[in-house]
């Protein structure tokens, strides 16, 4: 019943008009960024969050959200219309869902995908609201050993879950740890790393970073190709057929189930989720021919899975204060500007900013319902801009996002740095969002550490003789070994490749 | 077989090995301190090394392998011309304000595309100079110089 109590408070708060808005607001950018192929959640959140600093921290984490499981909802309407993820976590969508819209079956892909999305988000949020409070009980039990111990398995797991070479994300992730150094060191006040700049004594501002590697990079990437293809129209009933339903309807479920479990682990989230969710629907089906040429299980399945993962992965973030990906990462660091610090006190002690946000989840995934069905007209519209005259709009929201950050002209510059940098690291066929995980967890990482080893007076065997930090380094271990043998890495790659 | 040069995994990795010795070399002046009271050099000295391992075996399998991705090739317009815009900005933004700014880097970033037309992008660059101006310095009150300070 205490879970009623929280539930009321928390729609008490996101019922506030203010909060609804900016719910909206969230929701209507997440389609949008989310239809537009060339901008992801990571640049648009990055971009936004200036806008946000006037707002109550609450209303900011709300519309933030929004627009992070808003994206999963418009990625699929490019990827079914016009072959082109319109985010990396619908990628898989492209296979079934553009089949079915050159089959004719536009109408239905679309609706299926968000209906999906609908109910793996409603089932998620629940998930949040239960398994939440529980969790944040464990997490006041952890210590500095632990913490850091818990840090080394989410970094691991971003290794391994994500798609792509192992030996290539380690390198990223320890690079991101190395830059999240820069600045004055905590504890000795010791400049590492600024080069006698200024600006640089604070550290490399984490909107520079992330701007520089998701929006300026990406815009670099995305010059580079040719032509958009053509889009599909949509011909045929906007509604799926009684025996589409009944196709994906189990489909749904399992995608909702997938989706809500891999996006807990560390390194987990939307874009595991929708890869896994299709591998499985390929394995159940009795007619694994039929994948790939427009199976309608093969919409809804991954369209359920990136939703249900998308907002699971907040549970790790607001229990432990621990990303699972680099999403949460910048919402992590979002929080800190606003003074919030994301860890297990945030439930107990910040009740309204906790259950405000989890109510705010459903009733934005209500809305994105409303916002994706009957306005899919709108969205095929804004497909039709040009990527000539979006990109250097994007630029310039970076570069004002960036520079009214702090009000500093030198950080934009710093961002077209980081720009070059990504561009590089993609070309070389690096992915560079595990470098944000890394950016921010590199000093929490170093403090855990440095305190950890100052309590037990310089005695490393600490991490193994304490039971959560021992377990924790024992699952990372298992992971790391797992992925090293040739026969789990065969699967693994297979899995990615569908 | 192709050049190792232009193998992804050796030029990825051998950029993994020059952070790490970057960091190593920057670092010299920092403190180890003993492991009870660490110092301000010893979490970056490490994770250099790490940086320099994990390279180095990129580099090395990338060397071994009898095949792998190349880079493909560079286009230059793009790169150099969205650097150009974005540090136009820069240069701007304080000395004469948000609107020479924006207006700046919606033009040179435009002409980064392939396809740019001059007239779309003239336009653009005025439209979008008024956009910003009334958007985020009267509607959203971002402390953003109009005029430069």
């Amino acid at each position: 019943m205490e879970l009623l109590g929280n539930l009321a408070l928390g729609f008490g708060v996101a019922f506030s008009p203010v909060n609804l808005l900016f719910c909206f607001i969230g929701a209507l950018l997440g389609t949008l960024i989310g239809v537009l192929p060339g901008i992801g959640p990571l640049g648009a959140i990055s971009m936004l969050l200036p806008i946000t600093f006037q707002f109550q921290p609450v209303t900011a984490l709300i519309m933030l959200a929004g627009i992070y499981y808003g994206a999963q909802y418009g990625g699929s309407t490019t990827s079914i219309l016009l072959n082109l993820p319109g985010e990396t976590s619908s990628i898989v969508t492209c296979l079934d869902g553009h089949q079915m819209a050159l089959n004719g079956r536009a109408g239905a892909a679309l609706a299926v995908a968000a209906l999906g999305s609908f109910f793996a988000g409603c089932v998620s949020t629940l998930l949040i609201a239960v398994a939440s409070p529980p969790l944040a009980r464990l997490g006041t039990l952890f210590r500095a050993p632990d913490y850091f111990s818990l840090m080394v398995l989410g970094l691991i797991g971003a290794v391994v879950l994500a798609h792509g070479s192992v030996v290539k994300a380690l390198g990223m992730i320890l690079l991101g740890l190395l830059l999240g150094l820069v600045g004055t060191d905590l504890t000795t006040g010791r400049q590492r790393y600024t080069f006698g700049i200024g600006e640089l004594s604070d550290g490399i501002g984490f909107v520079t970073l992330a701007m520089g590697l998701f929006g300026v990079a990406d815009i670099l990437v995305n010059l580079e190709r040719s032509a958009m293809p053509r889009l599909t129209a949509i011909v045929g009933r906007l509604w799926p057929t009684r025996e589409e339903l009944r196709r994906a309807a189990p489909a749904v479920m399992r995608g909702t189930v997938l989706g809500s479990l891999l996006g807990v682990l560390p390194g987990g989230g939307a874009i595991l989720s929708s890869f896994t969710a299709y591998a499985l629907e390929k394995k159940v089906s009795r007619h694994p021919e039929q994948f790939g040429k427009g199976a309608i299980e093969g919409v809804a399945g991954p369209e359920s899975a990136n939703n249900a993962g998308a907002q699971t992965s907040f549970i790790p973030m607001l229990t432990l204060g621990i990303p699972s990906n680099a999403l949460m990462a910048l919402l992590v660091g979002a929080m800190s500007i606003f003074g919030v610090v994301p860890g297990p006190r945030i439930v107990s002690e910040q009740p309204q900013l906790f259950w405000g946000l989890v109510a705010s989840m459903w009733i934005g995934n209500a809305m994105l319902l409303v916002i994706n069905l009957p306005l899919i007209g709108l969205w095929v519209q804004m497909l039709r801009i040009p990527y000539r005259l979006l990109h250097p709009i994007i630029l310039l929201l970076c570069c004002i996002g960036v520079y009214s950050l702090n009000g500093s002209a030198l950080e934009v510059g710093l961002m077209a740095l980081f720009g070059l940098l990504g561009y590089a690291f993609l070309k070389l066929g690096f992915e560079p969002a595990p470098m944000l995980l890394g950016f921010v967890l590199g000093p929490m990482m170093e403090e855990n550490l440095r305190r950890a080893l100052a309590v037990s007076r310089g005695d490393a065997s600490v991490f193994i003789t304490r039971p959560i930090s021992a377990t924790l380094l024992a699952i990372s271990a298992l992971l790391l070994i797992a992925v090293l043998l040739p026969k789990v890495s065969r699967v693994r790659q297979d899995a990615f490749q569908e | 077989m192709v050049h190792i040069f232009r193998r992804q995994n050796v030029l990825g990795g051998l950029l993994l090995v020059a952070f790490g010795i970057l960091g190593l070399l920057l670092g010299t002046s920092l403190d180890m301190g003993t492991a009870h009271r660490m110092g301000p050099g010893f979490f970056p000295r490490v994770l250099s090394w790490l940086l320099i391992a994990i390279g180095g075996t990129l580099a090395a399998q990338g060397a071994m392998a009898s095949g792998g991705e190349t880079v493909t090739r560079i286009t230059w317009r793009p790169l150099v011309l969205v650097t150009i815009a974005v540090l136009a900005f820069q240069l701007l933004i304080d000395r004469v304000g948000l609107i020479a700014a924006t207006a700046a880097v919606v033009g040179v970033g435009a002409v980064a595309g392939r396809d740019a037309r001059p007239i779309e992008v003239a336009a653009l660059a005025a439209i979008m100079a008024a956009c910003t101006a009334v958007l985020f310095v009267y509607v959203l009150n971002l402390p953003l110089p109009l005029w430069g300070r």
